[in-house]
């Protein structure tokens, strides 16, 4: 009974890009981008999603000229084998540090709001485990698992609008008076909110359908978490002022700390739940293109093995890093390493490639 | 010893495919003895470890009938009443032929509530662990002092509490059904009544516990009578998410259902996906799970069972328009 076995439908590549997107930042999103880009929060997050809306052109550019490869095999084609395994390599070192930030996100979410008596092994030993375990599943049954879950983003928006009621409008005034360079700073940060939009490169031959419509849903996917971001930080704007967003390093949880709903006292414990799975998913989306590129550096047939490393690094190295301002010292690290992979890899290769093939279609088109 | 294995199937419906998959399991099957199709169900099933059942086991001949129009197969053995069908989705434990009888409102209406039976059954022990052991202000303050008043005066941690009903509720329930039917009952109403209001008047056990553990038992035991194989996997699934939340609170439940999830997730039955179709997305496999839908609007068969055959309803209710013109 192979049939099927491996592929991915158009509806699940869309869930799927959104579930790895949306991770532990999204708590903590309104706060960072608010302390460049100010009341124009919206627009940041609008630019931000203008530019990976850039680099999922260009990766796709890559991508489309060998529709039935992943980038490293596509890399192996145009630069040969030991500069594709390089290549490899630095993209499962890039996923393992997104990995790791997201757990040292998890734990001081987890720890300031719920669990303060909670050792960080453990708290972290359990996303570990659970991670571990999905990760090892075939892709196709983590897209249906993503698919599954984004039934949750429905309570999201459900919870964040139950708030709009108690908000002041005029926060948003006056629009447009952040000077530029604030703004695409706020954009900047934006940007680590949206890593995961690169699985295209990696999952793209496991998925049914034309290139184009791949590409239309990855873009569609990445508008639709811009949307779901832009309602978030609204709603943050409305309620709070502007001094208590630059106060609170989570609004998203302040603010839903002071509403009740029937049974419910405290909206923020079960917005805390359904986001440990955002971020858990998100956590299992790096766990799977960390392993796959692990995979090709070592030139295996199975990435299920790797799974447990490329989990275990980033457990490790969150858990010997106790300064509260690890992630911010990490950030622009981070910033850098993702603009080399991320953009200027692919770049790279797309020229190599056109090079190579003389600006023609080739073989695989 | 030999027993006999009927296969059974629609030749122009089920997909062959299927069908040599299963003959091939069939036929791979090498033990001195097969009683009863319990013992084919092991040794044909995708995922013996899992805690779901992958093949549907039913006594009801209509059940089977209908199973087979959905172009699935349909197994006997020698001497037993009770047949094998296969694949099945998770929902499939979830549909009875009396939804099909009934008026589709009432239909949906059932499905819709065994649904909520089977959240309620796994998570609610659960929830009300975390709430009390961890998350006591996710409650406002007028549920709360009743409930902190019933616990206040009990010796057991939550979890311990909990585990001391749930086993003793099992306990009679296992008792009702295997004494003789003239004591059975008598049992039953000893454990439920007597029993319940003792160990809430000696302090051992809350009365909000109680409530819980109730609901719990019935909300597992309503849909008894769609498939037994499926409750009493969920009895047993109820456990580690107690433990779960006794430990790490809401997080705890939660990562337990994802994990749980994931797992449904990944399950296939002879090739198809388990948990299809909220894991797959086919819309139109919705009007028959969740919903019922009228007999006239599902005009196609479910994908999962593959079938060659797709379609197996056309114009039905055609007189109507033309009656009106």
């Amino acid at each position: 009974m192979k049939r099927n076995r491996s592929r991915i439908s158009q509806l699940q590549l869309f869930t799927m890009v959104a579930q790895i997107m949306i991770g532990t930042e999204v708590i903590s999103l309104p706060h960072s981008v608010h302390e460049n880009a100010r009341q124009d929060s919206w627009m940041a997050i609008l630019i931000a999603g203008a530019i990976v809306q850039l680099v999922v052109l260009l990766q796709w550019g890559v991508m489309r000229r060998h529709p039935g490869l992943t980038f490293f095999e596509i890399s192996e084609h145009v630069l040969g084998k030991w500069i594709s395994r390089g290549i490899a390599l630095l993209y499962t070192g890039y996923f393992m540090f997104v990995n790791m930030l997201s757990m040292l996100n998890t734990f001081s979410v987890l720890y300031k709001w719920a669990y303060p008596q909670t050792p960080k092994w453990v708290t972290l030993g359990l996303v570990l485990l659970v991670g571990v375990y999905m990760g090892r599943q075939s892709v196709q049954a983590i897209a249906r698992f993503f698919f599954l879950v984004t039934i949750l983003h429905l309570f999201f928006i459900l919870i964040l609008l139950l708030s709009h009621g108690h908000g002041d409008w005029l926060n948003l005034l006056p629009v447009g008076r952040t000077p530029v360079p604030s703004i695409l700073l706020g954009a900047k940060s934006t940007l680590l909110a949206l890593l995961g939009f690169e699985v295209l490169l990696i999952v793209q031959p496991k998925v049914k359908g034309q290139p184009s419509k791949k590409l239309r849903n990855v873009s569609l996917s990445i508008w639709y978490v811009i949307a779901m971001y832009i309602l978030i930080t609204m709603t943050c704007l409305f309620y709070l002022s502007s001094e208590r967003l630059d106060q609170v390093p989570e609004p998203v949880m302040y603010m839903l700390s002071r509403f009740t709903v029937v049974v419910i006292e405290r909206l923020d414990m079960i917005f805390l739940s359904f986001w440990i799975v955002s971020a858990v998913t998100s956590f299992v989306g790096f766990l799977y293109m960390g392993s796959e590129s692990a995979k090709f550096v070592c030139g295996g047939t199975s990435r299920h093995k790797f799974v447990l490393w490329v989990g275990l690094v980033p457990f490790v190295l969150a858990l010997v890093q106790n300064n509260p301002f690890a992630v911010a010292n990490w950030t622009p690290y981070l910033e850098l390493y993702a603009l080399v992979t991320l953009a200027l890899l692919p770049l790279v290769i797309l020229v190599g490639s056109l090079l190579k093939q003389g600006g023609g279609r080739g073989k695989a088109a | 010893m030999k027993t006999k294995v009927a296969i059974l199937y629609m030749n122009d419906i089920a997909n062959p495919e299927l069908v040599k998959e299963i003959t091939k399991r069939i036929s791979a099957i090498k033990t001195d003895l097969v009683m009863s199709p319990g013992f084919i169900e092991e040794f044909v099933e995708d995922a013996p470890f899992s805690p779901f059942p992958q093949l549907l086991n039913t006594d009801r001949p209509d059940r089977a009938a209908y199973n087979l129009m959905e172009g699935r197969v349909v197994m006997f053995s020698n001497e037993s009443p009770t047949a094998l069908v296969l694949p099945v989705t998770f929902f499939a434990f979830y549909q009875s032929p009396d939804d099909y009888n009934s008026r589709f409102f009432v239909g949906s209406f059932y499905r819709f509530v065994r649904l909520v039976c089977f959240t309620i059954a796994i998570t609610l022990p659960a929830i009300y662990i975390g709430v009390v052991a961890f998350h006591f202000e996710t409650l406002p303050i007028k549920l709360l002092i009743p409930i902190k008043e019933s616990i206040e005066q009990i010796p057991f941690q939550p979890l311990v509490e909990a585990l001391i009903m749930e086993l003793t509720i099992e306990l009679i329930r296992e008792a009702g059904v295997r004494l003789p039917t003239s004591i059975g009952p008598v049992i039953g109403i000893v454990g439920g009544l007597v029993i319940g209001q003792a160990v809430v008047e000696a302090n051992l056990v809350s009365n909000v516990m109680v409530i819980i553990v109730a609901i719990t038992i019935t909300a597992t035991a309503s849909f008894v009578v769609t498939s037994n194989e499926m409750v009493t996997s969920l009895r047993l699934l109820r456990f580690p998410l107690m433990i779960l939340a006794a430990t790490f609170g809401f997080i705890g439940i939660v990562l337990g259902l994802s994990v749980l999830f994931m797992h449904l997730c990944a399950l296939e039955s002879f090739g198809t996906p388990y948990f299809a179709p909220w894991s797959t997305g086919r819309w139109a496999d919705f009007k028959d799970t969740i919903f019922r839908f009228p007999l006239w609007l599902m005009d196609k068969r479910p994908k999962d069972s593959r079938s060659i055959k797709r379609v197996r309803e056309t114009y039905s209710r055609g007189w109507k328009t033309d009656e009106t013109e």
